[in-house]
């Protein structure tokens, strides 16, 4: 072929191509898009961060460039479990993402969404009883064996250790599945645990049930705290009493005060959750849904990052 | 073998430009069209989509405020317009949620047809005066309410479309001025490309074609072929190779006709150094002959003669031997010498006057000759054997004899000399075969009439062909002209000084 016919192939065939790339239109598959929503409070609460909400960032950020998955997320003022299943049901969604709780109504309105064909994935937090399609999160009863372990580990045998816990008034079961945890593993290494005492999200009342934990039991060598208030009380109250090398103090979550806390030694260890792992695990979920929709769904359990004052070295 | 080579056809390159050229356009059309349709309909997607929202965020109100006026008025025109409101703000949702690619759109979609359900029943309660509408309309609030919420919430997102659009399509409207730009600057350079390359390639080597044509026309013959003409391949590639091979052609023909023509000369030359030769030869032999015949003895004989004719009182006797002396005198002396033509012309009328005396009334002529004639230089003996023919061949035999007319006239530059008779004539045949016979070179006139020997002496004494004409017609005429070129005594000595010599044949 001589150069001229060369270069009429090379300009008619760049021509044909942008034409081509010009008046292509993308002939998607016209299958409509899984739809999923995920609610969580708007709000941070007292502890500075919202699990969920950070969950539901990466499984945004994961699904980017799956078409095949509509998700949206709603960050409300009211999640109620009723609230939360009625808009599902009128927004029609296909499957809805949504911490685990349990209370005396919620089963009820779990059954509506498996009336309506819903699936249900549950983030921080199991309720088997829910008939959902699938935990995402964190294993909070293996975390909670894993703190009972350490104490072991860390404590003379017969030490005191007193569990602090909001869990009995919320009902929220990712900080009921950590206590399970944690006392199955106490009983398995022979933890000696003297008090459990109930908390509630709210910093003065944990730091009164705390100093009135250590009125009582003056002996105490460790304090298992299954929220991040809980042990950001312990931590100042221990501080105030000049105890802070002596007591041994576990709790979960993270946030700016906890890190001050950790390098200052009031706090031993605390166990974050991994939200990206999750968020990602969630979003492979949803495109395998979609991709078959008859599936069944499996549960997913991701462990707790352990971070202590040496891992903020540095910081 | 080697294949026929491929042209390149100018026309073809021409169309072959202008399809690129047409394709190039016809893309940067559609890339403009696409584009401007595009930005159109995002232009009017944005628009669709605040109207559209605005049109839902009314429509809310306003369909809660035909449900209240229905519930205490129970206009049924009320209702009609709160059914068709619920309706159109259905649709505004599908339309919302089409417009924008958020999946929250689609939640809001069908929120508002959830809406528009509960409100309809709603209608449909209050109609049927079941008193359950209360429950119902509450229901349709709390749903009303949550819708605001979430469209509050929407707002947001939906101005963060507006600002990403506004952003996509600033950068596409930028995208399409750079590629304005660039593609005209590719246009460009490919026009000009192309005419550079289609000047270089035809209008130069046309203007090295016409630049050696008009050389040739100044008469430079020798142009060589400069090598761009060898470029192309094309039609002008074409008509170059064939001009300079048409050419190398002439210049070569030019050449063997230079060599020809030199050839020719030096035979030419080798011709009349033969000639020459010949002529000495003959005049070596008529003056050994002269010298056997001892002219002076015979001269002073004939004017012993004449004197004795005189004493006896003899006039015509008297007069025929001294003409007779003259003309023996003529052509003995002047023999192979060059006279003027006043001399030859003398010495035709002796011979004239002496045959006159023998044929008397049967032999009439005539001399007439032009004063300035006279002098022109011409070899001798030319006339005579002329005269002699027209007296033999044309007068003798008619029984009552005839007239001979010589006549010497000035014509242009050369003088033409007629011996013109009125005897016989040549009949046609003749006449063909003496024409054939006087353009024949190698024709030997020993027995004819001597025009071809006459017309030989005269061609190598001027040195150019001498121009002749024989007019005859059977029983009436026959007239024989020469054109003899006019050289005076002066030019004829220059001539002699140049080693040409004064004899001729």
């Amino acid at each position: 072929m001589g150069r001229g016919k060369r270069a009429a192939a090379a300009v008619a065939a760049g021509v044909l191509y942008g034409l081509a790339q010009m008046s292509g239109q993308a002939h998607e598959t016209e299958e409509k898009p899984l739809r999923a929503a995920i609610f969580y409070h708007e709000q941070t609460w007292l502890q500075d961060f919202n699990i969920v909400h950070e969950i539901a960032e990466a499984i945004e950020k994961n699904l980017d460039g799956h078409p095949e998955v509509a998700f949206s997320r709603y960050g409300m003022e009211s999640v109620s479990v009723e609230h939360v299943v009625k808009l599902a049901i009128r927004m029609k969604t296909d499957v809805l993402l949504f911490l685990g709780t349990r209370s005396e109504t919620s089963l009820e309105y779990y059954q509506a969404l498996s009336d309506e064909g819903i699936r249900l994935i549950l983030v921080d937090g199991d309720v088997e009883e829910s008939g959902r399609y699938a935990y995402i999160g964190t294993d909070n009863y293996g975390v909670g064996e894993k703190a009972a372990d350490f104490l072991a580990e860390t404590l003379e045998p017969h030490a005191e250790v007193a569990v602090l816990a909001p869990v009995l008034q919320t009902g929220l079961r990712s900080v009921g599945a950590r206590l399970d945890g944690f006392f199955a593993g106490a009983e398995e290494n022979g933890v000696n645990i003297v008090a459990q005492m109930n908390t509630s999200y709210d910093s003065l009342t944990a730091i009164s049930t705390v100093e009135t934990l250590l009125d009582e039991h003056p002996a105490l060598k460790a304090l298992f705290c299954a929220d991040a208030v809980s042990g950001q009380a312990a931590a100042d109250v221990l501080e105030a009493r000049g105890r802070s090398g002596d007591t041994v103090v576990i709790t979960f979550d993270r946030n700016e005060k906890i890190e001050n806390a950790l390098r200052l030694g009031t706090l031993d260890l605390t166990y974050t959750q991994d939200t990206e792992t999750i968020g990602e695990a969630c979003a492979q979920a949803l495109v395998e849904l979609a991709a078959d929709r008859t599936q069944m769904g499996e549960d997913r359990l991701f462990p707790c990052i352990e971070l202590t004052a040496q891992d903020l070295e540095g910081r | 073998m080697k294949g026929k080579m491929r042209i390149h056809s100018i026309r073809q390159r021409l169309l072959f430009f202008g399809g690129m050229l047409c394709m190039l356009l016809l893309l940067f059309f559609s890339f403009f069209w696409k584009n401007s349709q595009y930005l159109f309909r995002q232009q009017s997607r944005l628009l669709e989509v605040q109207r559209t929202f605005a049109s839902l965020v009314n429509g809310l109100e306003e369909s809660d405020s035909r449900l209240y006026s229905y519930a205490l008025d129970r206009d049924d025109d009320i209702k009609i317009r709160c059914t068709a409101l619920l309706q159109e703000m259905r649709e505004a949702g599908q339309a919302l949620a089409g417009l924008l690619d958020a999946p929250i759109f689609t939640d809001l979609e069908y929120l508002i047809a959830d809406y528009a359900d509960c409100a309809g029943k709603v209608l449909e309660e209050t109609n049927g005066g079941t008193g359950g509408y209360l429950a119902l309309y509450q229901a349709t609030k709390e749903r009303m309410e949550l819708i605001h919420k979430m469209m509050n919430q929407h707002q947001k997102a939906v101005n963060q479309d507006r600002v990403e659009w506004q952003a996509r399509l600033e950068a596409t409207q930028k995208n399409v001025e750079r590629t304005l730009l660039g593609g005209t600057a590719v246009l460009i350079v490919f026009c000009m490309a192309f005419l550079v390359r289609f000047s270089k390639g035809v209008t130069r080597r046309l203007t090295l074609l016409t630049g050696c044509a008009e050389k040739i026309c100044e008469g430079e013959w020798v142009v060589d072929m400069p090598p761009e003409a060898e470029a192309g391949h094309d039609e002008v590639w074409v008509l170059s190779r064939a001009f300079y091979r048409m050419l190398d052609e002439i210049l070569d023909q030019i050449e063997e006709l230079k060599l020809k023509e030199a050839m020719e000369r030096q035979l030419k030359e080798a011709e009349v150094r033969e000639t020459q030769m010949t002529a000495k030869l003959e005049r070596a032999k008529l003056l050994t002959l002269q010298s056997r015949v001892n002219p002076h003895f015979l001269f002073n004989a004939l004017n012993v003669i004449g004197g004795q004719a005189a004493a006896e009182s003899a006039p015509k006797t008297m007069d025929m031997i001294f003409e007779t002396a003259d003309y023996l005198r003529y052509s003995l002396s002047r023999l192979g010498k060059t006279v003027t033509l006043q001399e030859e012309m003398q010495n035709v009328e002796n011979y004239l006057s002496i045959q006159k005396r023998r044929f008397a009334d049967r032999l009439q002529y005539e001399i007439r000759e032009e004063a300035e004639c006279g002098q022109i230089w011409i070899p001798s003996m030319i006339l005579q054997p002329l005269c002699e023919n027209a007296l033999i061949h044309g007068i003798m035999p008619v029984a009552q004899g005839g007239r001979i007319l010589i006549d010497a006239v000035w014509d242009k530059k050369r003088v033409r000399i007629t011996v013109a008779d009125n005897g016989t004539g040549f009949t046609p045949e003749r006449l063909a075969q003496v024409q054939k016979d006087m353009a024949d070179e190698n024709y030997d006139d020993t027995n004819g009439i001597g025009l071809s020997n006459i017309l030989r002496r005269l061609n190598v004494f001027f040195e150019e062909p001498v121009d002749y004409t024989i007019e005859s017609e059977p029983g009436k005429e026959t007239k024989v002209s020469l054109w003899i070129p006019a050289r005076t005594r002066d030019a004829m000595e220059e001539k002699d000084a140049n080693g040409a010599g004064s004899t001729c044949g």
